[in-house]
């Protein structure tokens, strides 16, 4: 009895014939980034760890002591973090050749697969409340550096509140 | 030579080029997935749609079969697809792209489901079964029970609970081996083969009742 089961769930599977919606296809090639995702360094790892099963807290470490030891991740990230610090700073006494310093960073920043977004063509300098730059941290907050040089530290939601704010500056 | 040696020495010559053709086959198929799978990964977009083609249709049919109503299957096929782009740096040479492509499907279908419950399950959107076609009209008859035996069975996977529905889909319904079957669902082969053994134990019952009936 359980072959026979068997060979008529084979047969149900060769016979379902359900066509997906027209135009699916094409919605979801719609939807290929123009970025397709390349593997990365630090995902690969957490995924090797968590394939090994090893413990929460002896994966963290291992992370930890691989971004320290073959990454250099931390003072590469502090390096962009001064760059942009006395870049912002030039910016707003001498705006043209800061900006363009600024959004070679971006450049470089981006290209390395941080989720960075740059506004220098488009913010004030005058005005301390226009966002000149911001990237996405590893701990899921946001880094804001604003056009009078002031850096922060805030969360998505906060991030949102400071992008309306200049987008209804930049209506008005 | 005697001539039953000669026949059996033909007989394993034959075979030998049988196997060496499908050996160069399957090479061959190795090969060319590792060359999709390296333009997939540098970005490729013709590759990118060449993946949508092959497995769109797949994986609409796949939540279907896990109980989606058209609807949700739609929109999950669709998240299948954008997870798909997102995690393609974790694809390794050597997996396969539909094992991988089904495990995200089955963590998207999940996911779903613990969302919103099986609140939006397919009530009354069965799936349809293709009519054999080039029947004779001796074997017609016979052809009508055995669909009906079938609409039956599946009336009866769809009653299912989800673990064990999800294991006979991937095995029966979309013929993955148990292993592969097993790595999509991300459990142990053991646990996928026990769950499998009481799906077919549930359904043998299940079946058994609307036959008495």
């Amino acid at each position: 009895m359980a072959k026979r089961i068997e060979d008529l769930l084979q047969e149900l599977g060769r016979r379902a014939v359900e066509a997906a919606p027209p135009g699916l296809s094409e919605t979801i090639k719609h939807q290929i980034p123009d970025r397709i995702m390349t593997p990365r360094w630090g995902k690969d790892t957490v995924n090797i760890i968590v394939h090994l099963k090893v413990s929460r807290v002896a994966a963290a470490a291992a992370i930890v002591i691989s971004l320290v030891v073959f990454g250099g991740v931390f003072g590469r990230g502090a390096g962009w973090y001064q760059d942009i610090r006395g870049m912002v700073n030039e910016f707003v006494s001498r705006e043209d050749s800061s900006r363009s310093s600024l959004a070679n960073v971006y450049e470089d920043m981006a290209s390395n697969g941080v989720e960075v977004v740059y506004y220098g063509q488009y913010a004030n300098s005058q005005d301390p409340t226009q966002i000149l730059m911001h990237w996405k941290l590893p701990e899921g907050d946001y880094r804001v550096v604003f056009s009078n040089g002031r850096v922060v530290r805030v969360s998505a939601e906060e991030l949102i509140r400071l992008q309306s704010n200049m987008i209804r500056d930049w209506r008005q | 030579m005697s001539l039953e040696t000669q026949d059996s020495t033909e007989q394993n010559s034959g075979l030998r080029h049988l196997i060496d053709v499908q050996d160069s086959r399957q090479s061959a198929a190795q090969q060319g997935q590792a060359e999709w799978l390296t333009h997939l990964q540098s970005g490729d977009r013709a590759a990118a749609e060449k993946l949508v083609d092959q497995y769109y249709q797949r994986i609409y049919l796949y939540m279907r079969q896990l109980g989606h109503n058209r609807q949700a299957s739609e929109d999950l096929t669709q998240e299948v697809f954008m997870k798909a782009w997102y995690h393609l740096g974790q694809l390794r040479n050597g997996s396969t792209l539909s094992g991988w492509l089904f495990r995200i499907a089955h963590n998207v279908s999940c996911q779903h489901w613990r969302r919103r419950g099986r609140r939006e399950a397919a009530v009354g959107e069965g799936i349809e079964l293709r009519a054999e076609d080039n029947m004779g009209q001796e074997i017609r008859e016979d052809r009508v029970a055995y669909t009906e035996q079938l609409e039956r069975l599946q009336l009866a996977v769809e009653g299912l609970s989800l673990k064990l529905r999800q294991t006979i889909v991937l095995h029966y319904l979309q013929g993955f081996p148990i292993s592969a079957a097993a790595r999509v669902a991300g459990i142990r082969e053991g646990t996928f083969k026990s769950r499998l053994n009481q799906a077919l134990e549930a359904l043998r019952r299940k079946t058994d009742t609307y036959q008495g009936s």
